[in-house]
């Protein structure tokens, strides 16, 4: 087994492992594909992606605004991440504020207000 | 009175003529898709001065409408001056349907885009004057 199917195989067996620590994820992608002259608006679509991720979450505080800042994991599984604008985790919505694939996990810095 | 002259000049994007074209467009502050990279036009409605006409106190506003028109570098020039001569039709010398009254246009030749010299550019500007309000 090459060493690239081991390490992946063994991030799944984590996943597996930490049970119901990892919650359903649903990432959203809202783009722009059009301008409808006759309503005045733009034409959007939106995709969606739902993974089981990992959370971590603390509290910033930033000229005494106090913002969630949670770090996110899952496991990378070829997709796209950059398209991603938003990520709801809990019913709570977040925005993506950095995200990091290196082909085994994927780390995403996301943040909300309180 | 300025929702109204955009509203005015929507319609005429919005309309069954200007999609028959083949041309898109799209609004000044639109961020999204262009859907044919080679041929588009950005549209900016510029208010400019406005007065009171002097007895009822009626306002008077005039602009500047700008369509920047994009099209393929290296096919020549000729779709450039078509263009612009679609849109002289529809409204040089034009009085649209909330009143927008526009006067003569003139096409600015600008060549390469900066910011993407695949596309080919052209400003067609034409004033515009509201009365009324």
């Amino acid at each position: 087994m090459s060493l690239r199917n081991k390490i992946s195989k063994a991030v799944d067996a984590v996943f597996v492992k930490i049970g119901d620590l990892a919650v359903d994820a649903t990432f959203t992608n809202k783009t722009v594909t059009d301008f409808n002259f006759s309503s005045g608006e733009v034409v959007s679509a939106t995709a969606t992606l739902v993974k089981k991720v990992v959370v971590e979450e603390k509290i910033n505080r930033s000229q005494e605004q106090p913002t969630v800042v949670t770090t996110l994991m899952t496991k990378s599984t070829g997709e796209d991440f950059s398209v991603y604008t938003t990520v709801t985790v809990n019913s709570v919505v977040y925005n993506i504020i950095s995200i990091a694939d290196d082909g085994f996990l994927v780390n995403a810095t996301i943040t909300r207000s309180v | 009175m300025f929702d109204s002259i955009r509203s005015d000049i929507y319609s005429v994007f919005a309309s069954p003529s200007w999609v028959a074209t083949g041309i898109k467009a799209y609004p000044g502050n639109y961020q999204g898709t262009i859907s044919n990279k080679n041929e588009f036009a950005r549209i900016s409605i510029i208010p400019g001065r406005s007065q009171f006409d002097s007895h009822n106190l009626t306002k008077t506003l005039t602009g500047i409408l700008t369509l920047s028109v994009f099209v393929k570098t290296g096919a020549g020039d000729k779709r450039l001056f078509e263009i612009a001569d679609l849109l002289d039709d529809i409204f040089e010398g034009k009085t649209l349907q909330n009143g927008t009254q526009f006067s003569s246009s003139a096409l600015n030749v600008i060549g390469l885009d900066r910011d993407d010299p695949a596309l080919y550019r052209g400003d067609y500007t034409i004033t515009f004057n509201k009365f009324g309000e």
